[in-house]
């Protein structure tokens, strides 16, 4: 009897104290991140948009758009990545063996002339490129044709391949661009040319926006609860897991559905990992080992709070669930693959301080979470009934101190850290206007913090089991409803347009993630079945 | 008190504090969004009232100080920001009334100031703000900024150098491409080349420096400022420099010149014993220049087996014009790779000459209409 006290009053000391260094880290990280901020926004008036507008030394940016069935809106996003505000670059849509019109919507509306099926074959790809097409018009678009190969990696290594300017800008076929998006994300380049190899921008979810002639022109919240939780979530992920990682130049993710990357690194690195489903992760994991293994210790990884791309995000529970599951996966293998890195001195912050945090808390963090909460659960239902349902052993061990500092260190310092998270975004970037949707956005994080967080926790569980028992999965489809960008306002609705299952990269918060639903296995596929295409995960 | 109660305390004293907090923080949430929006739309209010009344006396040319003050009022701060905002958008004499009436007010002879401000922030807004006038007075100021301790500063000393035009600052700025505070050679370039054409003797000389940045920084803008005169530094310096970089960045230089006199060097350039990335910058400016000894050299580099020497060749024989479309179409007449590259380049070859025609086709047509527009209608009918 008393062993099991002792061991539970072991386990009760550990949840708190891990709550509590999981809490306080994600603290400092949401102090750095608002000094970041902060200092940003006092900046803004000399940043010199200008200038780097009309250098003529500036890098050419070859923007990446990997589309697999995007018919909805694809045109209308090639027309207003067209308009964005940068001297030189040029748009590859990759056409990943769409089974929709995606290509000849893109033939009609650019007037597409073939080129040549030849392609230099830098990176190795799956699925063979079918055919090359440019505008006839001089607009600086693209259009690679290729044969499916079972993951997004495969489409962006295709479109790399294609790609002739400096910097590669991975752009998810589905997300919107702020106009001066390439003007912000490209400074760090201008700025320490030497070192910066990679830069990620702010992503936020798109639903409830109004969208006019592809900007985004006023920022709501979304119709669905699923969708609102998600724009706190994105709010404290970005803050804490990038911002804050990034001043202390230890960024470990930068988003598949907007980043840059130096072109020459990618095809030295031999560009994104076809095998794995967090492939954008994994190339900043493998960015980390490869550089610091070479000995190189001055590169940067910078992550730009402005926030310049708006995508869509799951609006309903099977959608989220799976993608987050994918995300856990994910996560799962870039850790697995880069383990030499932890807690290995030879990598510096990144193999002491962030592959053990993203393993720890991010990674097995869900089993905790759970553990403790069922614990609880446990030591309340034997205090209550006294041993009725076979807890007599447990009877009279609920230790009320522990109970109440449970709650205030996993319920009390999370919502601190969310509304926190608000704070910060209210008092820098103010994007919304409106009283109503600060005040479902408050709602939202009361939501999350008791119902929704717990929630994840079982799928990013459930997803980890799924990797550690090599479980079968494949990417699903996330019904969107693409942005009706005409001449007129248009919201984003979360509703399904009937008739389109359409294809899009998720974004990943905090664990690896990836890009999208992609539809595995209409091409040969070399992807090992255990993780790369053919996974089914329902 | 028992060690049990005492824990209690602690413990529910701790809730309190979080509930507290948590409280705080969304009553600061609803000030700052009251704040910030009552704060705009005043601020709106002010500006849309004040902006098109200055932007209206601006327009007329010359600058009435006395009406300005007149109608600035009480809102001097906010005229002032509306004027600092009107300067790079506005050019001639506009510009400079707008300047003197900020010169008189004090507002130059404030950021003058605060050049020298402990604050960072104070002191990259004075640097911005004083590059926007355009005042060559204040070129000291912005040298001294260009030892600054923060990096910064001294990024945004040496854009407001470029805008102030001033040449002899020149040397001043290659001076900061060296040591540990080296700002970045994109930076200081796109500052030099602000300035204009009147850098072209600081950039020879510049070429003779130790830092490998500044001679680079040099041969890129020797080429873009087009001056022939430098085509014959440029050929030593691809020959020559000991870095290898700053000599693709002359060979580059020299293809932007397209003087025929560097030819030979350009031709040399492309040996084989030659480092790729000279290589690949003598054939990209062959591409430029062209000639007859540039098509037999870039036909010889195009099948190189080094892919990126064959593509930058292929890439210059489709810009030489119909010789360079027959060496193409010699390329393609093979199987091997070398074949393929040629046809893709063919094909570029193809969509860039329709749309040539289609672009001439387009000028004829509103050409045309230009012309029937200019047509009197009484003339038409008669």
């Amino acid at each position: 009897m008393n062993y099991v006290l002792t061991w539970m009053n072991i386990f009760q000391f550990f949840i708190l104290v891990y709550f509590l260094v999981l809490n306080s880290t994600y603290l400092v990280l949401l102090v750095r991140a608002a000094r970041e901020f902060y200092r940003y926004m006092r900046r803004i008036d000399v940043a010199g948009d200008d200038d780097v507008f009309a250098n003529p030394m500036a890098p050419s940016v070859s923007i990446v758009v990997p589309a697999y069935n995007e018919e909805v809106g694809i045109v209308e996003n090639v027309h207003s990545m067209l308009c964005l505000s940068y001297p030189s670059f040029e748009i590859v849509i990759v056409d990943d063996g769409s089974t929709d019109t995606t290509f000849e919507k893109l033939r009609d509306a650019f007037d597409l002339v073939e080129m040549s099926s030849y392609v230099e074959p830098r990176i190795v790809l799956n699925g063979f490129i079918e055919s090359v097409h440019t505008a006839r018009d001089g607009s600086p678009v693209r259009v690679v044709r290729k044969v499916n190969g079972g993951s997004r990696a495969d489409a962006i290594n295709a479109g790399i391949n294609v790609a002739e300017m400096d910097l590669c800008c991975m752009v998810d076929a589905d997300s919107l661009l702020e106009t001066k998006a390439l003007l912000h994300v490209v400074k760090p380049f201008i700025n320490d040319p030497e070192h910066v190899v990679a830069t990620g921008g702010v992503v936020r979810p798109a639903n409830g926006c109004e969208v006019r002639r592809g900007e985004i022109v006023s920022v709501g919240m979304p119709k669905t609860w699923w969708a609102r939780v998600q724009v706190v979530e994105y709010l404290r992920s970005f803050l804490l897991g990038r911002s804050g990682w990034s001043s202390f130049n230890a960024l470990f993710i930068i988003s598949g559905a907007f980043g840059l990357f130096r072109r020459d690194k990618l095809l030295e690195l031999g560009g994104f990992d076809r095998d794995c489903m967090g492939e954008d992760a994994e190339l900043v994991a493998r960015m980390h080992h490869t550089l610091r293994k070479s000995g190189d210790r001055k590169y940067r990884m910078v992550f730009v709070p402005e926030p310049v791309c708006w995508t869509e995000v799951p609006g309903d529970r099977q959608v989220l669930s799976r993608q987050r599951r994918r995300w856990s996966r994910g996560l799962a293998e870039v850790l697995w693959k880069h383990r030499a890195m932890f807690f290995n001195p030879r990598y510096g912050r990144i193999g002491m301080v962030v592959v053990p945090y993203y393993f720890f808390f991010e990674l097995i963090g869900p089993f905790v979470e759970l553990a403790g909460l069922a614990l609880m659960a446990m030591l309340v239902t034997a205090q209550l009934t006294h041993g009725v349902f076979g807890l007599d052993a447990l009877d009279g061990s609920l230790n009320v101190p522990f109970a109440i500092a449970y709650v205030g260190v996993a319920f009390g310092y999370g919502y601190i850290l969310s509304i926190s998270a608000l704070v910060v975004e209210e008092f820098s970037f103010h994007r919304m206007n409106r009283w109503r949707d600060l005040f479902v956005c408050i709602v939202a994080v009361l939501i999350e913090q008791a119902g929704l967080r717990q929630l994840h926790a079982v799928w990013r569980a459930h997803g980890l089991l799924q990797w550690m028992t090599r479980r079968k999965s494949t990417w699903g489809a996330m019904p969107r409803t693409g942005y009706a960008i005409s001449a007129g306002t248009t919201q984003l609705n979360p509703l399904p347009v009937p008739n389109t299952t359409n294809t899009k990269s998720d974004e990943m918060i905090d664990g690896p993630t990836k890009g999208a639903d992609w539809v595995a296995g209409q091409a040969k596929s070399s992807v090992p079945a255990a993780q790369g295409a053919a996974m089914s995960d329902d | 008190m028992t060690q049990a109660g005492f824990s209690y305390n602690v413990l529910i004293v701790t809730l309190i504090v979080i509930g507290v907090v948590l409280v705080g923080l969304v009553v600061s949430i609803g000030l700052g969004h009251f704040g910030r929006n009552y704060k705009a739309v005043r601020r709106e209010a002010r500006m849309a009232t004040l902006r098109p009344q200055m932007l209206n006396l601006v327009s007329e040319g010359e600058i009435d100080h006395a009406e300005l003050d007149l109608l600035v009022g009480e809102n001097s701060k906010l005229a002032e920001e509306i004027a600092w905002q009107l300067l790079p958008k506005v050019r001639g004499s506009v510009r400079d009334s707008l300047v003197n009436w900020l010169k008189s007010g004090g507002a130059v002879a404030r950021e003058d100031a605060a050049t020298r401000s402990r604050w960072a922030i104070n002191r990259l807004r004075a640097a911005e703000r004083l590059g926007r006038t355009g005042l060559v007075d204040h070129d000291e100021r912005l040298l001294a900024l260009l030892h600054d301790h923060k990096h910064e500063v001294r990024v945004v000393a040496a854009r407001a150098l470029g805008k102030l035009g001033n040449p002899n600052a020149v040397p001043a700025l290659l001076d900061s491409l060296e040591g540990k505070k080296a700002l970045p050679a994109t930076l200081v370039a796109m500052a030099i080349l602000h300035i204009g054409p009147g850098v072209t003797e600081h950039l020879v000389r510049g070429m003779s420096r130790r830092s490998f940045r500044a001679r680079l920084v040099c041969a890129e803008l020797l080429g873009l400022l087009g001056d022939p005169k430098a085509v014959r530094l440029l050929s030593h310096v691809t020959l020559n420099d000991v870095n290898t970089e700053v000599r693709a960045r002359a060979a580059k230089s020299l293809g932007r010149l397209s003087s025929p006199g560097s030819v030979e060097t350009l031709l040399r350039s492309t040996a084989p014993n030659q480092p790729q990335v000279l290589r690949i910058a003598a054939v990209r400016a062959l591409g430029q220049i062209g000639g007859r000894d540039a098509l037999a050299t870039l036909h010889a580099c195009a099948q190189n087996t080094t892919a990126e020497l064959s593509i930058a060749s292929m890439q210059s024989l489709s810009e030489l014009g119909e010789e360079g479309r027959s060496a193409l179409v010699l390329l393609a007449s093979g199987s091997d790779v070398f074949a393929l590259r040629a046809r893709d380049w063919l094909a570029r070859l193809d969509l860039r000459q329709q749309q040539i025609q289609l672009s001439r086709a387009a000028r004829r047509r509103s050409r045309a209409q230009r012309s029937r527009s200019l047509v009197p209608r009484g003339a038409v009918q008669q």
